[in-house]
């Protein structure tokens, strides 16, 4: 029978086919018609089911299944070989961005050398006797107005992975004014070897939503450094829109193939919607952003964006199961001040520290609603392995708690054809 | 189509999906 997680849609190149997608393994397949039937009715070849089995899109047991699903997570985590965090070096900066979510949790907050050593020593005590792979994301505030101390942290930890035959990359999330090639070099040097920027749209778009903090647009200098910088490291272009210019955003990707920003430069690009932020957290007189997928405009959006960044040969993520933070035993988020949480939205929130680098982290299942998937509504869902509860986050922020689900089954009702369908079209797929 | 099956994309193993980053929206460029 098809598995629970086995999705059809139809081929619109031939009518008597379909299209079959597991949201578990990401596989897809075309399929007649006549097998299709063939399996309804139970008649399928022993050949044809054990193909089609292997691919995740039959299975012989619904029950057994679900089961299976039930533990999917806890199985992700016994096989995970890797420790990752993302260090909030500090929550200062030199641009105001209008939507900016750590908002009124900005100010001249540094995180110490001591704080660093601690950070250190965390690693070596949970990561080293533990895992093959540490990946490091200085994050902010802007990260690079602590840039000796990445380099302090990223030496010490490569070094320590070096020591111990541990792999170790380091990653950085900048605004890009302050990456010039002799930064990039530095970063290099250190063990950061990829980069990612944010630009929201073309330069006019851009700079009414990211200036400087004197009010001068950041645009230009990004561009100018990025033209550089992806000679030294990789780097990936993120640009988060909004209801009102998201339509303006391709205009952008013009204008970076013009500036000699083409495809071959930039790793990635990827466009996400600005995120709510509430009202005590957010920069003060913004009240907009997305507090939910299931906003009728955002499906057209996302379907929208990601043609256009793939038809013009920019690479995107394959549409695949992705894990969130808070499931994931062995990744956090490190604050300047050494707490520990499961979601960069929840730095500051105290009641959300799920611990720190001194005493470790605590038990957070239900702090922070870890099961909240597992009731017979989700694991019927043909969509539960690309959603796992949806986003917690979002929740908090919309209704003040992380109770129950955040479902994105009209998300995925409205999307999810046209993105596989993308990922066929343009050859995003596993050989 | 051989035997009314042609496999596109054979998917990934979960070992892939650890090694993917986490949510995209929180790993990446959000400011």
């Amino acid at each position: 029978m098809l598995s629970r997680y086995c999705i059809s849609f139809p081929d619109s190149s031939d009518p008597d086919s379909v299209i079959l997608f597991s949201t578990r393994k990401a596989s897809k397949v075309i399929l007649s018609k006549a097998l299709l039937s063939d399996i309804e009715k139970g008649v399928l070849g022993d050949k044809e089911r054990e193909q089609l089995s292997g691919l995740g899109l039959l299975v012989d047991d619904l029950e057994k299944e679900r089961k299976e699903m039930l533990a999917f997570l806890d199985g992700l985590n016994s096989i995970d070989h890797i420790f990752a965090s993302k260090v909030v070096l500090n929550l200062d900066c030199n641009l105001a961005c209008r939507y900016c979510f750590e908002g009124q949790r900005k100010g001249k907050y540094y995180m110490s050398r001591e704080t660093a050593d601690s950070f250190v020593e965390f690693m070596r005590a949970y990561a080293v006797p533990r895992k093959q792979e540490i990946r490091l994301t200085f994050y902010g505030g802007e990260p690079l107005l602590s840039l000796s101390l990445i380099e302090y942290i990223s030496e010490r930890v490569k070094s320590l992975a070096g020591q111990n035959g541990i792999i170790y990359s380091g990653y950085i999330v900048t605004n890009g004014t302050l990456l010039t090639p002799a930064v990039a070099e530095r970063l290099t040097a250190a063990g950061v070897k990829e980069a990612s920027v944010t630009l929201d749209g073309p330069g006019d778009i851009h700079d009414a939503f990211r200036p400087f903090k004197g009010g001068k647009g950041s645009f230009d200098i990004i561009i100018k450094n990025l033209n550089e910088v992806c000679k030294i490291m990789d780097v990936e272009v993120g640009g988060n829109f909004m209801k009102e210019n998201y339509y303006q955003f391709p205009f952008l990707l013009d204008c970076l193939a013009d500036k000699g920003l083409t495809p071959d430069k930039l790793l990635l690009v990827r466009f996400d919607p600005v995120t709510q932020e509430s009202d005590d957290m957010a920069p003060p007189g913004f009240h907009g952003g997305c507090g939910c997928f299931n906003e009728s405009w955002l499906y057209g959006a996302g379907v929208y964006l990601r043609e256009e960044i793939m038809k013009r040969g920019y690479k995107v993520h394959k549409f695949i199961p992705m894990t969130c933070l808070m499931d994931m035993a062995d990744r956090s988020v490190i604050n300047f001040d050494g707490q520990i949480y499961k979601c960069p939205g929840l730095i500051g929130r105290k009641e959300f520290s799920v611990g720190n680098l001194r005493d470790g982290v605590e038990n957070y299942r239900e702090s922070h609603n870890l099961d909240n998937w597992k009731n017979e509504g989700c694991l019927d869902c043909s969509y539960l392995p690309l959603c796992f509860g949806g986003c917690r986050y979002m929740k908090l922020v919309r209704e003040g708690n992380m109770h129950g689900v955040d479902c994105k089954k009209p998300f995925f009702d409205a999307t999810l054809e046209a993105f596989v369908k993308q990922d066929i079209k343009y050859g995003l797929v596993s050989a | 189509m051989k035997n009314g099956i042609r496999i596109l994309d054979k998917g990934i193993e979960e070992k892939e999906i650890v090694n993917m980053p986490c949510c995209p929206s929180a790993s990446g460029a959000k400011r």
